[in-house]
């Protein structure tokens, strides 16, 4: 799924997004996000991702995230959360 | 702006504010250990508040300041007048760029290049005293490297303050190194049971560098109230049970042990069984549920999880306190007023239903004062367990083992009386472990144990709040200090002290038998300058010591600085007010009494011999218009003495006025107050005064 009209992953957006992810998640077994137009994050939004990545697991579902930015990828590698969103080969 | 900037900018205004008053003070050739101390603080401070909110342009700058300003507070560089314009042109700069940072906008080129000229002329002061500085190089490489874990949880609202925490993370990268970081999310719920703007998260790093604890705690300084922290040195050994006791509702041992932060210990009395039976019930519940809801929810949105129970506490400006306070002041002054008028002008049948609202007012005036002076109260606790730090940087530094015991913090005190106390305490604890505590392997050498114990303990007494720092160390040498004080000519050589009085003497100025001066206790104020602030705020300092064993210093003060209960009283044509709080009873001197007492200035109270202070002698106060004496008795710790007076006038609530700075020191007389009738009544300073009336007997 691509993330339209979002641009940024931060405490304005999290809400919104979470009912956009909990909506995804109930149609597909397999959820790839595509980044591509995310600019920006913050750590409440690496706490969702975080989050839809623990809801996945417990569905027994999967869920990758692709064409991080590298300005986002930043922020998650310093929080050392890159392991946890399964982006360690990202 | 954001709360936690604008609180940044305001701390920043602070201590540019306090810089500039040092700098002053130093041009004008006032230079003492105080105003560089200030100076190095306030520039250090605003470092590391700059460096939290990734400020990299200030923290760059004022970090060569402060490694300026270090170094001359340890005697490397003599402070001339040019330096001290310098200074204050960097101050200047340092409140231009907080501003820029603040509201967000560019530096004019004009200021860089300012910025650059400025950092230039600090740096040169630097390397100059680089070639002889062998021996400050030296300590610095010295200085030890560890490995600390630092634990973070954060509070509820910590995401909507906007503090960020890569900031954070990188500022610790910068001070020192983050080796690992394990970002703990099992706490972090499904999708449907999160609140996206709750923080679940929380992080376990290990972080190594030069730095102490202190100065890891002040990374967290702007988000102190936000977050919950434990940092310990890795190879603490009760850290990690003191760590996993504390977070004791989560599965952190296991991420602990998988992250390999610790071997495993107990984790074998569970066995792998019984955890993965548990992991699995629990999985599937959550699985149930989840599926549940996730089919709800494509037709309702998600409800919020419950909220906890509603902080019932207010964070308010103590200014606001501050001007209701003064308002009460005028209110309490008004009434009394009225009181004085019903009283005076009015017959008896006409007042009664007045003095009755009157009354009733004036009553209803004390809860509301005692309301807003509760206001003021706070803890003791928090102000003191920042002493830990202190206790322990000051005893790593100088080789010294201490163990470092509060108690009493529940303790409450006036927020004013709490923070002005700060700063004498800081230096009296170091100075326990300066001076007090030996080394470890003299106390051995001397049958004690290698660790030392300082205390700091604090209870309220008889109406008063006592603070005492007791240490367990070598305790106060009486000869030398008297030699001391003698050689200073500050006691006659034929002076017959009492122990307690030697002691005292060290808060004199100028008397210090320390051997050396250490960079410890040759820091901040002095002794003497402790009692000062001790006695500005009416209270008192006393001392005890054993040699061999120990000392003790026992401060007591005021539960209050604005408004008490006053007890009024006449002598001569004065109005004198005594702390209802320091009264123990009122007697009449009977004629017979006084015949007995003749000449000298003591009675027999049931007994008992009372010293008596005859206030007309002290202040030179007329002759009395009424024929009645009285004694008013009252007491300050275990000591107590009479007042003699002429007139008893009843209870009194009073405001405490400053008498301004003509009158400041007067002794025996801590303020004045505004009297109903507008006239004036002074406030006995009674510690004081049972302090001048005991030299006198002695």
């Amino acid at each position: 799924m691509l993330l339209e009209n979002i641009t940024e992953i931060t405490i304005y957006e999290v809400q919104e997004l979470q009912t956009i992810f909990i909506k995804a998640l109930s149609k597909v077994e397999s959820l790839v996000v595509d980044m591509s137009q995310i600019k920006k994050i913050d750590m409440v939004g690496i706490q969702l991702l975080l989050s839809l990545v623990n809801s996945t697991k417990t569905l027994n579902k999967t869920v990758s995230f692709v064409n991080i930015n590298d300005s986002v990828l930043e922020e998650i590698r310093i929080s050392s959360c890159e392991n946890s969103l399964g982006l360690a080969n990202g | 702006m954001d709360e936690e900037l604008e609180i940044f900018l305001e701390d920043c205004e602070d201590q540019l504010q306090a810089m500039e008053n040092a700098l002053l003070k130093m041009q004008n050739g006032e230079e003492d250990e105080d105003a560089l101390g200030a100076l190095f603080r306030a520039v250090h401070t605003v470092k590391g508040s700059a460096g939290m909110f990734g400020f990299d342009n200030i923290v760059k700058f004022s970090h060569i300041g402060e490694s300026l300003f270090d170094v001359i507070r340890q005697g490397e560089i003599e402070v001339t007048l040019e330096m001290v314009s310098l200074f204050l042109l960097c101050k200047d700069h340092l409140a231009k760029i907080v501003e820029a940072a603040v509201n967000n906008t560019d530096i004019s080129d004009e200021d860089t290049q300012i910025g650059v000229e400025l950092s230039d002329k600090l740096n040169n002061y630097l390397t100059l005293k680089d070639a002889p500085k062998e021996e400050l190089d030296l300590s610095q490489s010295e200085k030890e490297t560890a490995v600390w874990h630092i634990s973070i949880r954060f509070n509820k609202d910590f995401f909507t303050t906007g503090m960020s925490i890569s900031s954070i993370f990188n500022y610790l990268n910068k001070i020192g190194k983050i080796i690992v970081n394990l970002p703990i999310t099992y706490n972090i719920p499904v999708l449907n049971g999160l609140n996206p703007t709750h923080p679940y998260i929380g992080f376990e790093l290990h972080f190594e560098g030069t730095t102490l604890l202190s100065e890891i705690e002040d990374v967290f300084e702007f988000i102190e109230s936000d977050v919950d922290l434990i940092i310990f040195q890795i190879d603490d050994e009760s850290g990690y049970e003191n760590l996993l006791s504390a977070r004791d509702e989560e599965k952190l041992e296991e991420a602990l042990l998988n992250a390999k932060f610790i071997v495993s210990k107990n984790i074998e009395e569970k066995t792998p069984e019984v955890l993965e039976a548990v992991e699995e019930v629990s999985q599937e519940e959550v699985t149930q549920t989840l599926e549940e809801e996730v089919k709800k929810v494509v037709k309702e949105e998600p409800t919020p999880p419950k909220q906890k129970k509603p902080s019932t506490t207010l964070r308010v400006d103590s200014t606001k306190v501050d001007v209701l306070i003064n308002y009460m002041s005028e209110i309490v002054i008004a009434n009394s007023k009225i009181l004085s008028l019903i009283n005076s002008e009015l017959e008896e049948e006409e007042n009664s239903e007045l003095q009755e609202a009157a009354n009733s007012m004036k009553e209803l005036l004390e809860y509301v004062r005692d309301g807003i002076m509760d206001i003021r109260m706070i803890q003791v606790g928090d102000s003191f367990s920042k002493f830990k730090r202190i206790v322990n940087d000051t005893s790593k530094k100088i080789g010294k083992d201490v163990e470092f015991v509060i108690t009493g913090g529940e303790t409450e005190l006036d927020k004013t009386v709490v923070e002005r106390i700060s700063d004498p305490l800081v230096h009296m604890l170091r100075n326990s472990i300066d001076h007090g505590i030996e080394l470890p392997e003299e106390r051995v050498a001397n049958g004690k144990s290698a660790q030392g114990r300082v205390d700091l303990r604090a209870y309220p007494d008889s109406g008063t709040i006592v603070i005492e720092i007791e240490d367990n160390g070598k305790g106060l040498d009486k000869e030398r200090i008297l030699a001391k004080a003698i050689a200073n000519g500050q006691v006659s050589p034929s002076a017959n002290l009492s122990d307690e009085e030697i002691y005292k003497l060290i808060f004199e100025a100028g008397l210090s038998t320390a051997e050396k001066v250490s960079d410890i206790s040759g820091r901040g104020v002095g002794m003497d300058v402790v009692r000062r602030n001790i006695e500005d705020l009416r209270g008192t300092i006393d001392i005890a010591s054993t040699l061999g064993k120990g000392s003790k210093i026992t401060i007591r003060l005021p539960l209050t600085l604005a408004i008490i209960d006053g007890f009024l009283v006449q002598v001569g044509n004065t109005k004198y007010i005594i702390p209802l709080e320091n009264i123990k009873e009122c007697i009449e001197l009977s004629q017979d009494e006084e015949n007995e007492m003749g000449q000298n200035e003591f009675i027999n109270l049931r007994g008992e011999m009372l010293p008596l202070l005859n206030v007309r002698k002290i202040l030179n106060e007329d002759e009395s218009q009424s024929k009645r004496k009285n004694i008013v008795i009252v007491y300050f710790g275990k000591k107590v003495i009479g007042l003699l007076v002429d007139e008893l006038l009843g209870e009194h609530q009073t405001v405490i006025k400053s008498l301004g700075e003509v009158f400041q020191n007067l002794p025996g007389i801590s303020g004045g107050s505004i009297l109903g009738s507008g006239e004036i009544a002074l406030i006995f300073d009674i510690p004081r005064l049972i302090e001048f009336k005991s030299r006198e007997v002695l």
